[in-house]
Formats: C-alpha cells, structure tokens, sequence
C-alpha cells in the first residue's frame, strides 16, 4: 500500500516536471553510454589481436612487408626455406575479403589465401575433406577448405564437402572441413575462416600481392634463431631496416600482453573519468534542484506526510529515473558501438562494462536523489517550507 | 461538551540568526476551546505565524508546554506529528503552499493520500471540497493557472476537506476581494457551527468580528484576550447578502 503509494507520487512527480526529469536521465545516459563504448572499443582491439594469435600456430613467424618494395615471391620464399636451416614450413598469406553465398545465403567470415603447408603450419586439423595439393596452388584451383563455425552456421547440417559456394563473384569448390580449434563460439576467429591457396587469392579482386609470409620453425629453439637470420637477410636485401617486419609469436605474445595493460589501464581511466562526468551530471541536477524539493518536502510533511512516505518516494523516483537512464545509456552505447563497427574498428560490449556501469549510475542516482531528500525530510515542515 | 482542545502554557519560540537569538514568542498562555472560533491579531512581526505553526504542529516550541486535546505535543515523536497533522489539523498558509506540479484536485487529494484513503472515496471527497469552494471549473488546473483568491482557496479546499477538527487559516482572506473573503468566513461559521474549532489571524478587524474571541499579540506576548461584543459580532451571510451583486462570486453558483 505504502510503496504503491510511493510508486505513483514518484511517477506523478517525473512527469510532473519533465526537464528536471531529463536532464537527471541524460546524466546518467551519459555515464552509462560513453562507459559502455569506450569499453568496447578497447574490447574489440584485444580481441581482434587474441584472436590473430590464435590462428597462428606454435613456434610460427610472422614476416609483413612493410612497404611496396619489399615484394614476397614464392621463389624468394623458395630460397629462404633453402638458406636456413630452422624452417620447417613457410608459405605465403594473401588476405581476402571473406563474405560467401552458398545457395543463396550470404556468410560473413574471414578469408586467407594460403599455401599447401597450411595445416600443419598452423596446427589446424581436418574434420573432412582434404587440404590442398601442390597442383591445387600450382593450377590455381577454385577449392576451398573451411572453418567449423562456416561449417555449422552455413552449411547447417549438410556437408560442405563437395558443396559449390561463390566468392567475389568466383566459383569455389568445398574440399575440407577444420575442426574447431576455439571452444567458445566466438563471433570472429579462426573458425569462422574460408581459406583457399594463395595463388588463386591473388587473382581474385585489387589485392594482388604477396604482404605475409607464415613461418613454421623446427622448434622453439630454432624459432628465435629463424628470427634473427630472417632478419639479417631482409637487412641485406633491401638495405633498409623497417622493410619488413619480423615477429616470432613470443614477441608478439610478449607484446600483446604489454599492449593490454596499457589498454586496460587507459581504458579504465577513461570509463572512470565519464563516470564521474555523468555522476557528477547526476549530483548537479539532484542538488540543484534541492531548494524546490525542500519546499516540496516542507509542504508534503505539513499535510501529514511521515518521513518514510517522503522518503520512498524520493527513492522509487531516484530509482526510476537512473534505472530508465541506464537502460537508454546502454542501447545508447550499444548502438554506438555497433555503429563504430561499421566503420571498420572493430568493438565488442563487455558484459562487465554494462554491469558495472549501470550499477554505478544506479547508486549515483539513487544516493543524489535520497541524501538531499534525506536532509530535508528531517526539517521541521516550517523548516523545510522556508 | 466544552473540553479544552488547545492549551498553550509559557510557550516560548526562539530563532536563531547565527548566534543571536530572536525571541518570537516570550511566554504566551492560550486556551481555545473546542469548537470555538478564534481571531488572533496583532502588528506584522509580532509572532503570530510563529505561534500558529507551533499550534499545527509544523514546528515544535523552544520551551512550555503545548496540549491538543490534552496530549502534550513535545514529547511526540516526528511520525507522530506528522499524524496529527494530517488528521487533526487543517492549515491554511499566509503563502498557500500548494505543489506546482499538481493539479487543484490533486493538491486536495494529497492529505488523504497520505491518510490512506483509498482512490474512489479520496476522489470524491476532495472533490467535494473543491465544490464548496466554487472551485468546480478549476479541478484539472495547475497553481500556476490560477489566481491567487484561487489558489487560496485550493489550499483553504485541501485543509476542509481532510475534515480536520481543528482548521488553522493564517491570513486567509489577506489575497481575497471582500466577497470571496466573506465567501470564506461563512464556510469557517459553518465548519464552526458544525462543531470544528477555528483559528484565523488576521489584520483585519471586520474578520476578527466573525469570531467568538480575539487574541492581541504584541512582541510575542499575548496582550489581550477578549470575547467579541455581540454588537459588533458579523454572520458572513447576513453581510453576503447585503453586498451588491457582482460578477466577482459567479464561479460560487
Ligand atoms: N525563520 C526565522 N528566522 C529568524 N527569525 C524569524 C524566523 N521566522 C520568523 N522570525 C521572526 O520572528 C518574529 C515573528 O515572526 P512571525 O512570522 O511569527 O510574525 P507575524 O506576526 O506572522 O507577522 P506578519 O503579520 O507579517 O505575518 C519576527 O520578528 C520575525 O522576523
Ligand atoms: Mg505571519
């Protein structure tokens, strides 16, 4: 009785001042929406890199060429695995546009155009179907070998073995099927990755060089020593020290791991400081707007209004807006992060950040709505009606 | 049926501007009977809200005792006040204190609200009330749309209608023409002659002869307290119907 009393004072008292209730709402939008995607920005970037490591297998190397002069050709490639002694496989890495139709239904994945080493190389095991052969890359076969995830979520139950599907306009033949190498269903990574040979990825679309070599060392050893020796080479061939760029996977794990830190800290630095922005949005409206609730209160009290009934009005108020504040902030800042996708940086919402984000507001909210009321309800109604 | 319903005993009311004491009220002794009606008068500053939010129970006395209806009111805890308030009391403010964001109905409503008054009989009841007032064009409207002889009758409007046994009006027909004014002293007279104790201070010597009694308050002190000679004792309707007709009362009809 009491708190459907409360429920609707409080609901009459929103709408009964509309701005007042807005701009309390839109402090907490504020907090809520710029929190959640700040946080999925930085989220999205760590995943992307979890995820490229991820693909690649142990002891692997990664050399990109860093600029148009440094061009892989497969005899340069052919030449490296001749000169030393620690590769065990090497083979190139053309990126493609990875969107497929089969049967009139348009996938979304990655794509790699990669060479006849690529299972081993990358530690990926066939479910079905075969990986490709030399005349596959050699003759440029439209064959194309595909993650679990491409498997399950396309071909959905049928086997892709065999299956016709089209690429950039091209048509691809199903030789293989992976099995999955992550557990979680994650919605990028390398199970949800066409790839096809290298050679048949230059030909497809503008993108028609080799920018990657994948490495396999013979060991963990040999890795750092294939590392050092790629390096001088490159040196030597192309006189310059940024040509190319060497990476072995301890590097890069050792670089990842610096690069989170820096991004957790900075990321909570800044979901930290809106926050505080939106909180103090929050106080700044509730406090501002404390002299006309005193008076509020003052009459209220005067008509007989015990405390608790003030007070649970002022809560259930507080509650609402910074509750249905919080809600808008995070479709806000979903539909933010959504957006930035699609300009091409990849994001991902964190659970972690709708929570602690919505609860903060809530308790901002809640508490700058309560304290003022709080103080005046302990006034003597002339007090309070000064 | 004559029991004491207000006994005020050396109450005094200090306020405090930083460290220097105000002395509002310096030891006033009053008793009201219940169901007279009473004026209290005196010059502006001389404690006359002071001592009739002390009477609503909207503030408490600095020393003295207070007894309604033979309850001394001090030793009342806040939730207990706030009872009282809302159902023994009736206060009518010098400034109306209405909620801005509340319509005249809703502004009525608001003490049986917090009496607990399921929705249908509250409804009625304020609406009532606001009838009486001549109020029935302005139910949905907000303070803010009406004038102030309007809102002072709102506010007269949300104290009657909470049926309270005693109706504190504190300056009530100050903001009113003479015959809304006097429109308001007959509605007194008759939740007078029905039995309810009333209180109104006033400036003004014509209002204070419609009651039974007038009280003099001079620096916080009560100065005089005598009954009102018969031959100057006004009934509101006698001096309605000498008024001329004007269109001022229409909204009564
Ligand atoms: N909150 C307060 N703080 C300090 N002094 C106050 C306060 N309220 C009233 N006073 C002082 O107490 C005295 C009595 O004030 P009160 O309002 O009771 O007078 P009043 O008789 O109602 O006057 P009026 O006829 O103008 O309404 C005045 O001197 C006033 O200045
Ligand atoms: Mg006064």
């Amino acid at each position: 009785m009491i708190l459907l009393l409360s429920v609707k004072m409080a609901w009459r008292s929103i709408l009964g001042n509309k701005i007042r209730s807005a701009l309390t709402m839109l402090g907490v939008i504020i907090g809520v929406a710029s929190v959640i995607t700040l946080v999925s920005v930085g989220q999205g970037a760590r995943l992307e890199i979890q995820q490229h490591l991820q693909s690649l297998g142990s002891n692997v190397i990664e050399v990109y060429s860093h600029s148009w002069e440094a061009q892989f050709t497969p005899e340069l490639l052919a030449e490296l695995k001749d000169r030393i002694s620690g590769i065990k496989h090497i083979m190139p890495v053309v990126h493609v546009g990875g969107n497929i139709k089969w049967r009139n239904t348009m996938f979304d994945c990655s794509g790699e155009g990669v060479g006849e080493d690529f299972l081993p190389l990358r530690d990926l095991e066939l479910a079905g179907g075969r990986g490709f052969t030399e005349t596959d890359i050699s003759g440029r076969g439209r064959v194309m070998v595909v993650g679990s995830i491409v498997a399950d979520k396309l071909f959905r139950g049928v086997n892709p073995v065999g299956q016709e599907v089209y690429m950039q306009g091209q048509r691809f033949t199903v030789v293989g099927v992976l099995k999955a190498k992550v557990s979680s269903d994650q919605e990028w990574g390398i199970d949800r990755t066409v790839y096809i040979p290298y050679s048949t990825a230059l030909r497809l679309g503008g993108n028609s060089r080799i920018d990657t070599i994948n490495i396999k060392a013979k060991g963990a050893l040999e890795s750092s020593q294939t590392a050092v020796q790629l390096k001088r080479i490159f040196y030597k061939l192309y006189r310059r020290e940024h040509a190319v760029h060497v990476m072995s996977r301890d590097d890069m794990i050792q670089q990842i791991a610096e690069m989170n830190l820096i991004m957790t800290l900075m990321l909570g630095a800044i979901a930290g400081i809106s926050l505080v922005v939106g909180g103090i949005g929050i106080m700044n409206i509730m406090l501002v707007s404390v002299s006309e609730r005193t008076r509020e209160i003052g009459i209220r009290k005067a008509v007989g209004a015990k405390n608790s009934q003030v007070l649970g009005q002022f809560l259930i108020e507080a509650v609402i807006l910074s509750s249905a504040g919080g809600i808008i902030g995070i479709l806000f800042g979903s539909g933010a992060s959504h957006i930035i996708r699609h300009f091409g940086v990849p994001t991902a919402v964190t659970l972690a950040s709708v929570i602690y984000s919505f609860t903060f507001a809530l308790l901002v909210g809640i508490i700058s709505g309560v304290w003022p009321a709080a103080k005046a309800a302990k006034l003597n109604p002339t007090d309070a009606l000064r | 049926m004559s029991t004491i319903m207000v006994d005020v005993c050396s109450v005094t009311k200090d306020y405090y501007i930083g460290k220097i004491r105000i002395p509002a009220l310096r030891g006033v002794d009053l008793q009201i009977t219940s169901g007279e009606m009473v004026a209290i008068m005196g010059p502006s500053g001389s404690g006359k809200s002071t001592l009739m939010n002390i009477l609503g129970c909207l503030d408490r006395p600095s020393g003295g005792s207070y007894k309604l209806h033979g309850e001394e009111v001090s030793k009342k805890n806040d939730a207990q006040l706030a009872e009282i308030r809302n159902n023994a009391v009736g206060f009518i403010f010098q400034s109306f204190n209405l909620l801005p964001q509340l319509t005249a109905l809703e502004n009525v409503e608001l003490p049986l609200i917090y009496r607990g008054l399921a929705g249908k009989n509250r409804r009625a009841q304020a609406l009532n009330a606001l009838v009486r007032l001549g109020l029935k064009e302005r139910l949905h409207h907000r303070p803010k749309e009406l004038s102030g002889g309007e809102q002072q009758r709102v506010a007269i409007a949300r104290a009657v209608a909470a049926e309270p046994e005693i109706v504190l009006a504190d300056e009530p027909t100050g903001a009113l023409d003479s015959r809304t004014g006097e429109e308001i002293l007959a509605l007194f007279q008759e939740l007078h002659a029905q039995g309810n104790t009333v209180v109104v201070v006033t400036h003004d010597p014509n209002v204070a002869y419609h009651c039974e009694r007038v009280m003099y308050l001079e620096d916080g002190i009560v100065v005089a307290n005598e009954p009102v000679r018969a031959k100057d004792y006004l009934l509101a309707e006698e001096v309605l119907a000498a008024l001329p007709p004007t269109g001022e009362g229409d909204a009564k009809a």
